[in-house]
């Protein structure tokens, strides 16, 4: 590759809790070797060039933010509906990390099960959710979320309740995001968000939350403008040059014709 | 000589690396294993950035 490229930069997305000023992979992991040593200082000093490094959701963001769903939004909520649910807050084009870096980790939000207990927002609005359920109530077959979905669509009730559930769940989480940022954008990621009708299943069930709350409220409330994300397995890699090109001035990244050195 | 960036995609059993030009282009991708040291890891980098 030294051969072939000049390498300017290098850029890295990882899972948790990542400060991107230290380079420093927090909290714990399978990989405990990775948390602990600035991996922004290791790289600059092994390659000789600058590097970053972001959060893995956060880079999927970016990637959206500069070249997909969200181009030219200000403000953009991204939620990544997978084995659990992750996600990114974007506040004037800029990603709030918060505090203690779980900005946008939408997952560990409250929510009650089916049974009033309390539960989050990943445990009953992931894809894993409704998987669960029906390997609960089928256990002698292995479910995965494709099954399910065919599965329904032949008729099976129980498949079709736990769907229903999961987009009822998915859109109370996404409504509670809405009026907490007041974002101009929802935009929803993973891999159920490319089954085809994803969206207009969620924005119905959006409709419905949002009328039974306007009445019980008597105030007015906002109907989430959702979408989902352009780039699908290559947006952590997208994201990481963008993130990339925004820490270090130096890197230049000039795509169609436009700078994202944002 | 074209110019551009090292992408790594860092996950908990492997890492994609890939390598995009200034123009934007993605390119040059291939999946990494991940080990149990740090400089195991970077030594992975080192090999992809090499060949």
């Amino acid at each position: 590759m030294k051969e072939k490229y000049q390498i300017d930069g290098m850029g890295v997305s990882a899972p948790g809790a990542v400060d991107v000023q230290t380079g420093i992979i927090g909290g714990m992991s399978a990989l405990p070797c990775i948390h602990g040593p600035s991996w922004t200082e290791k790289l600059e000093e092994r390659f000789g060039v600058p590097a970053s490094i972001e959060n893995d959701a956060n880079c999927a963001a970016l990637a959206e933010l500069a070249l997909g769903s969200a181009k030219g939004m200000k403000d953009m909520a991204f939620v990544v509906c997978g084995t659990g649910i992750g996600g990114a807050v974007v506040i004037n084009r800029e990603i709030q990390h918060g505090t203690n870096l779980y900005g946008g980790e939408f997952g560990c939000m409250v929510m009650r099960n089916e049974n009033g207990e309390l539960s989050t927002f990943s445990s009953e609005a992931s894809t894993m959710s409704f998987v669960r359920k029906i390997q609960k109530k089928y256990p002698q077959e292995e479910w995965n979320g494709v099954k399910v979905f065919a599965e329904a669509e032949k008729g099976n009730e129980e498949c079709r309740k736990a769907i229903d559930t999961f987009f009822y769940n998915l859109a109370e989480g996404i409504y509670n995001i809405q009026h907490v940022i007041d974002p101009q954008l929802i935009l929803l990621g993973g891999g159920i968000s490319r089954r085809e009708g994803f969206a207009e299943t969620l924005r119905k069930k959006l409709e419905e939350i949002v009328g039974k709350v306007g009445e019980c409220a008597k105030t007015k409330v906002v109907v989430p403008n959702i979408d989902v994300c352009t780039f699908r397995e290559d947006a952590n890699l997208i994201g990481v040059a963008v993130n990339l090109s925004r820490r270090k001035r130096e890197v230049c990244l000039s795509v169609h014709g436009e700078d994202h050195t944002l | 000589m074209e110019r551009g960036i090292v992408c790594i995609d860092l996950g908990g059993t492997s890492m994609k690396a890939g390598f995009m030009s200034q123009s934007g282009i993605l390119g040059e991708q291939c999946i990494l294993p991940v080990h149990e040291t740090l400089e195991e890891i970077f030594c992975e980098i080192d090999q992809y950035v090499k060949k």
